[in-house]
């Protein structure tokens, strides 16, 4: 059955896959840049969609206006949170940043649950979709997918184009080789971690729009973000991109043409393939480290 | 010349992640899953001593009970934090409004009652100890049931082996009272016969397939065994279904799916999460059959409030609204207000009901022996303002039915039984966008 619905699949799972994207490219940024894994990303990602949740009820405030305003938050608190915090442990062991971080995150469930209650939330905005040739695109995943590419866009092109973004990419590269270059690695890290958060945080506010979260719907979208990082390769924006993308379309064609649990299951069929093809992922750069 | 590091880091951190996945098999909720057990803060029922368990432990339990003046307690483990935190919260506040109630007109058998509540954290194995830890340790005269299936399901052989009589408010799963226990005690309507509203509608409207998608979960799983019996009984036609994982989002080609067997009707079985996405998506991919139902996750307000006016004619299946006009229903929705502070769901009812079958069981035979409030309970026949009670040799419910419920411009509406619908059931449900 089924291959006249194909292209409304494939739309569908590229629309999925744009906001996983998302969500992993602000992971593997963080992990790029300093080698913390950050396992509280996920609740990151639930504080966002909660505050335009806030926003909307409380002050009827356009969950897209919301978008930006809880981007910028996400910036500032990201950025307070490695000032404070993250700061501490870079340099330490691996173990000392996974227990910040995995403390973090009960942390911020436990806030979540305080503030909202154990009660699925979600803000209803632009409903219903546009039809085009015979298939569907769903408004709000529409608009989403385009906030996202923004986001991400963005992103690329401070790293890419800017010089301070140059100097976060040496910073990734070779934290102490940049520092004896002059380059303020302590700043290249609040910024990088910065703009992970906000990410994370802006993901959920479109997040929010399109599915019901909830204070523990974190450790969810963390897993599939690991999986995107791994088989996107780790610490490459570019392979978030990708790697969020394929996730989106195993999970739609899975659950179409065999079930929803293997459609659940297919992301991580694909990475244990992508990984024993490519172990550093598909835009990996572990392997050429090594090299 | 850190790839080693960087892989084995990734894969300390995916075994990190693989166990918190699996150790909580809840997430993880504010507070580590496992120490917590032992210590688990216990609380009294206001008004009551505030000596609990461990200095009382010299009373016995039922031979000296009449004569005796001490309290009569109450031992029930509520899963206070957790998954399952929000509802079952009600659930003590429901507990607790009845001990008030009881004792405010003179208590049990003459004697204050006295309720004993540990935190089991929603896991099933902390339930089961805290039971046993309740019957064996504290000396409890009488226990209530816990929250959900999986914890139900987990201490049901604990009561089976201290041979307490065991009222499981919100034990839903079928299969509960299909293991040959006999101390344990169902109140709400089985899961398996939650849509027997939306069938007969069907049948009612001269509609033949329908098409069902469900969490893997205990109750849908149920809801789905269910549906295909009485499908068949009825000459009705399950034309699709699927059971999906816990944490599905994206409901996409599942409804792609249901919406290709083009059946008449379309139901789930949903918490509130899932009916919100199923019914955002169905919206945008225009999947729509003559009736839908998603149940319970429809029937609850946030669901409305999360979809907007995608709810418009959507129907839902409760166990309790506050429109019933069962006996005692004002009362109890006034005096649960007052205590709680809003307004009771159908968990607080259920529970509320559960725990005056066991005072109604306990003043019938006048007595603390558990054999002879078993009897009692099974022969009991009677309406609480949950509705109708009455159960059978296995300790399933027979005598209550479910309610369906259908959206009408925010409102909630009765739609069935027939005979207490506060509306009648709208079909067919128009396109989106034209309702």
């Amino acid at each position: 059955m089924g291959v006249e619905q194909l292209p409304q699949i494939l739309i569908n799972g590229l629309l999925l896959g744009g906001l996983y994207a998302l969500i992993a490219a602000g992971l593997s940024l963080v992990f790029g840049v300093m080698r913390v894994i950050n396992f509280a990303h996920g609740e990151f990602v639930m504080l966002g969609g909660m505050v335009t949740y806030w926003l909307f009820v409380l002050y009827d405030v356009n969950p897209l206006v919301s978008f930006f305003v809880v981007l910028v938050g996400g910036l500032l608190l990201g950025a307070l949170v490695q000032a404070l915090l993250i700061r501490r442990v870079v340099d330490a062991p691996p173990m000392m940043s996974l227990l910040l971080t995995f403390g973090m995150s009960f942390f911020l469930i436990g806030l979540g649950l305080f503030l909202w209650e154990n009660i699925s939330r979600s803000v209803p905005a632009y409903g219903g979709s546009w039809r085009a040739l015979g298939v569907a695109f769903p408004r709000m995943r529409m608009i989403a997918f385009g906030m996202s590419a923004l986001v991400i866009g963005a992103v690329f092109a401070f790293l890419r184009r800017t010089r301070l973004g140059k100097a976060v990419r040496a910073t990734a590269q070779h934290a102490e080789v940049a520092m004896t270059c002059g380059i303020d690695v302590a700043r290249m890290r609040v910024i990088a971690f910065a703009m992970g958060i906000g990410m994370a945080t802006s993901a959920g506010a479109l997040l929010v729009t399109i599915s019901a979260i909830d204070p523990q719907v974190g450790g969810l979208y963390i897993l599939k973000a690991f999986a995107i990082v791994i088989l996107g390769g780790l610490g490459s924006l570019a392979g978030a991109l990708v790697g969020g993308l394929i996730l989106g379309l195993a999970e739609v064609l899975g659950t179409f043409y065999v079930s929803s649990a293997v459609g659940q299951a297919s992301a991580y069929l694909v990475l244990l393939i992508v990984l024993i093809l490519r172990p550093g992922g598909l835009m990996g750069t572990a392997e050429k480290v090594r090299a | 010349m850190n790839a080693t590091a960087i892989r084995g880091f990734v894969l300390l951190a995916l075994t990190a992640l693989l166990l918190a996945a699996c150790g909580t098999a809840s997430p993880p909720a504010g507070a580590p899953p496992d120490e917590a057990g032992e210590e688990t803060p216990e609380e009294t029922a206001e008004g009551s001593t505030e000596e609990t368990a461990e200095g009382t432990a010299e009373e016995t339990a039922e031979g000296t009970a009449a004569s005796d003046e001490s309290p009569i307690k109450i031992g029930a483990s509520l899963s206070l934090s957790g998954d399952y935190a929000r509802i079952a919260v009600d659930q003590r506040e429901a507990y607790e409004l009845y001990v008030a109630q009881v004792n405010e007109n003179g208590g049990l058998l003459g004697r204050q009652v006295e309720l004993v509540v540990y935190d089991d954290q929603s896991t099933p194995e902390t339930g089961t100890r805290l039971y046993e830890r309740l019957i064996t340790e504290d000396q409890v005269d009488l226990i209530m049931g816990p929250y959900s299936s999986a914890v139900s399901g987990a201490m049901m052989p604990i009561a089976e082996r201290y041979e307490m009589v065991n009222i499981a408010p919100m034990a839903s799963s079928d299969e509960l009272f299909q293991q040959g226990f006999t101390w344990s005690f169902q109140v709400i309507t089985p899961a398996s016969l939650y849509l027997e509203g939306a069938l007969e509608i069907m049948e009612e409207e001269g509609y033949t397939t329908f098409a069902y998608i469900g969490e893997d979960t205990a109750f849908p799983a149920a809801l789905m065994d269910g549906l295909g019996q009485e499908a068949e009984a009825r000459g009705l036609e399950m034309v699709f279904n699927q059971l999906y994982p816990k944490g599905t989002t994206d409901f996409t080609s599942l409804l792609a799916q249901v919406g290709a067997a083009q059946p008449d009707a379309i139901f789930g079985g949903t918490y509130v999460e899932d009916a919100v996405a199923i019914t955002r998506q169905m919206q945008e991919q225009g999947v729509i059959a003559d009736i839908v139902a998603l149940t319970v996750g429809a029937a609850e307000n946030e669901y409305a409030e999360s979809v907007g006016d995608a709810a418009q004619h959507i129907m839902g299946a409760s166990h309790w609204e506050p429109q019933l006009e069962t006996p005692g229903n004002p009362e109890f929705i006034a005096a649960y207000q007052e205590k709680a502070g809003r307004d009771p769901g159908y968990h607080a009812a259920g529970s509320y009901a559960g725990i005056s079958i066991l005072g109604m069981a306990v003043e019938a035979c006048q007595c603390l022996d558990q054999e002879d409030i078993r009897e009692e309970i099974i022969n009991l026949e009677t309406e609480t303002i949950f509705g109708p009670f009455d159960v059978d040799e296995t300790g399933a419910q027979v005598g209550k039915t479910g309610v369906m419920v259908q959206w009408f411009d925010g409102q909630k509406e009765i739609t069935w039984p027939f005979d207490i619908a506060t509306a009648e059931y709208l079909t067919p449900l128009a396109g989106w966008g034209e309702r």
